[in-house]
């Protein structure tokens, strides 16, 4: 009798810890009978790859969340005592290790309130960590501004608006042990301010440059027509965006990061040829 | 460079401990601030200072324990009296503390600067902590609840880490103004190392604020917790002849404990949780 309740209490608590980590996205998460633990890279091992979606060579940590005490005006905790399953947006020690808990790596433990599984705070690599330095890492040019007419513009002419700089970019891969990260720029958009309080935002004909070879070409889509030189020069701006894509060990599948946007200014002499024509 | 020192593991691995910090300058107040500091581990000293644990050690009885958080979830089965409550995984909240451990201070090279990295050793503090008047209690547990307050003593506490430091003053008064009993005597250490070494602290000739942008992480009992982007510019010279040694610039995320457990508002623990080239990410690390 007295086993069979024990078995029951055993399969109850394994399905009880199964459950619990069904609610995990990602490769890096781990069960223990007594709390979580994930896997993240060592500190400062992170480094580009070029085989997307691959483990890098780095060593492993792995880091758990504690409950801490406060006694005397500090914050104890027991490195060996259990991990939790902790709550997001809740305070807990933050330890993480390579060999033992209790030989916490450099900079750890710390106090941080749990993010989700996926987040490790401090030195240790997770796959955002990942994201970022592969984001970094892909070298995007500001705008580099290409006007037509290509110097003076002219009151009542259209002035077509040009980026001649790289607008698409490969992807780019970093990993750190067991966390890795990919990350690809989709072109969005260029905003034009055009140092009059106009603006405009392209999609089309972003990098359309007038060619005097051939004058009937259709218009460019994304141009503006200045109707008077007041201010003059003016200073006019281009930003260009991209959207950031990644895909990391915590969440394979594509999913937006965020923006980028890199910006220039050039100055831009408006004159009005009324007079002359006269 | 601000650096901390910690005590020496001791005591049973169960024992109680006191989370250690990390280092930065002020050790060599430059180099605590610049070295990789890790955690150390602070003497709990055996069983004066060790508790009795929640912690069940076997599976049986972890397995007894899930079933009893199961039973009574609804109430959120044991709790160590913090504020987080378990999940139904089996883990019974553990009250029992060890030492944190951390890299041996012997092992760190001595920065120039000074070293802002200390943990206090649990068992003197536990020991020794005197009973402040209720008068000041009551005072001090209002400058806790505010942020500016704690900001403050943490301000103070590296601003008076380098003015010990320049030149070295292992005798001064400063120390037990700005940081709890246990931590003010590893600062005083720390700062007889950088006398030893000849070595001292200064700011530079741009004189900017050390800290930026701390933030309360948390704040319960008597503590506050702090993170902070240190802006670690300090200059490490030569004593005897007044020559930079080291005017490095580094970003430093550090995380301190504010108490007022003796009163006034005093440091008890720092960490440099990490180091950086610049001023963004650092801030962005714990923002």
């Amino acid at each position: 009798m007295y086993r069979c309740i024990s078995l029951a209490v055993i399969v109850v608590l394994l399905a009880v810890g199964a459950a619990s980590g069904e609610d995990l996205d990602g490769t890096d998460i781990s069960e223990t009978p007594t709390g979580l633990v994930v896997t993240a890279g060592a500190p400062g091992s992170l480094a580009l790859s070029s085989v997307p979606g691959r483990p890098g060579r780095a060593p492993t940590v792995r880091c758990s969340w504690y409950h801490f005490s406060v006694e005397f005006g500090v914050y104890l905790f027991d490195p060996i005592g259990d991990a939790v399953w902790p709550r997001p947006n809740w305070s807990y020690l933050l330890n993480c290790w390579r060999d033992s808990p209790d030989k916490p790596i450099p900079g750890y433990p710390i106090i941080t309130q749990y993010r989700g599984a996926g987040k490790v705070a401090g030195a240790a690599v997770d796959s955002s960590d990942a994201a970022r330095f592969a984001i970094s890492h892909i070298n995007f040019e500001p705008p580099e501004i290409r006007l037509s007419p290509p110097s003076r513009q002219v009151v009542g002419v259209p002035t077509w608006l040009a980026v001649t700089s790289r607008l698409h970019y490969k992807q780019v891969s970093a990993n750190a042990g067991p966390v890795w990260a990919t990350a690809s720029a989709t072109f969005r958009d260029v905003t034009w301010d055009l140092g009059n309080g106009a603006s405009r935002t392209c999609r089309a004909d972003v990098a359309k440059v007038w060619d005097p070879a051939n004058p009937h070409a259709p218009t460019s889509r994304c141009a503006y027509t200045y109707t008077n030189s007041a201010g003059s020069p003016l200073k006019v701006r281009a930003t260009a965006r991209w959207n950031i894509w990644q895909r990391t060990n915590a969440n394979p599948a594509w999913h937006r990061w965020g923006t980028i946007t890199r910006s220039s200014t050039v100055e831009v002499p408006v004159t009005q040829l009324q007079s002359s024509i006269r | 460079m601000l650096q901390t020192t910690n005590g020496t593991p001791g005591g049973g691995s169960r024992s109680r401990a006191v989370a250690a910090s990390g280092e930065s300058k002020l050790r060599t107040v430059a180099e605590t601030v610049r070295r990789n500091v890790s955690g150390r581990v602070s003497d709990a000293s055996g069983g004066s200072v060790s508790r009795v644990s929640g912690t069940y050690g076997g599976l049986v009885l972890r397995c007894v324990g899930a079933m009893l958080c199961a039973v009574t979830m609804a109430s959120g089965c044991s709790n160590d009296g913090s504020a987080v409550v378990e999940s139904a995984t089996g883990t019974i909240p553990s009250t029992t503390a060890a030492p944190i451990g951390t890299e041996p201070q012997a092992s760190m090279p001595l920065p120039a600067a000074a070293s802002l990295n200390h943990a206090t050793d649990p068992t003197t503090t536990l020991g020794a902590a005197p009973a402040p008047p209720p008068t000041t209690l009551a005072a001090a547990a209002d400058l806790l609840s505010e942020d500016s307050h704690v900001f403050a003593a943490v301000g103070d506490y590296f601003d008076a880490l380098v003015e010990a430091n320049d030149p070295p003053d292992p005798t001064s008064g400063l120390f037990s103004e700005i940081a709890t009993p246990n931590l003010a005597e590893l600062l005083r250490a720390d700062t007889q190392e950088h006398l030893s070494a000849r070595q001292g602290i200064r700011r530079p000739a741009d004189r900017q604020t050390l800290m930026r942008a701390p933030q309360t992480v948390l704040r319960r009992d008597s503590i506050a917790v702090v993170d902070a982007c240190i802006r670690d510019n300090l200059v490490v010279y030569n004593l005897d002849t007044g020559a930079a040694e080291d005017d490095s610039l580094r970003y430093l995320w550090v995380q301190l404990t504010v108490t007022d457990q003796y009163g006034p508002l005093l440091v008890s623990q720092y960490r440099k949780v990490q180091e950086f080239d610049s001023e963004e990410p650092c801030i962005g690390a714990y923002r």
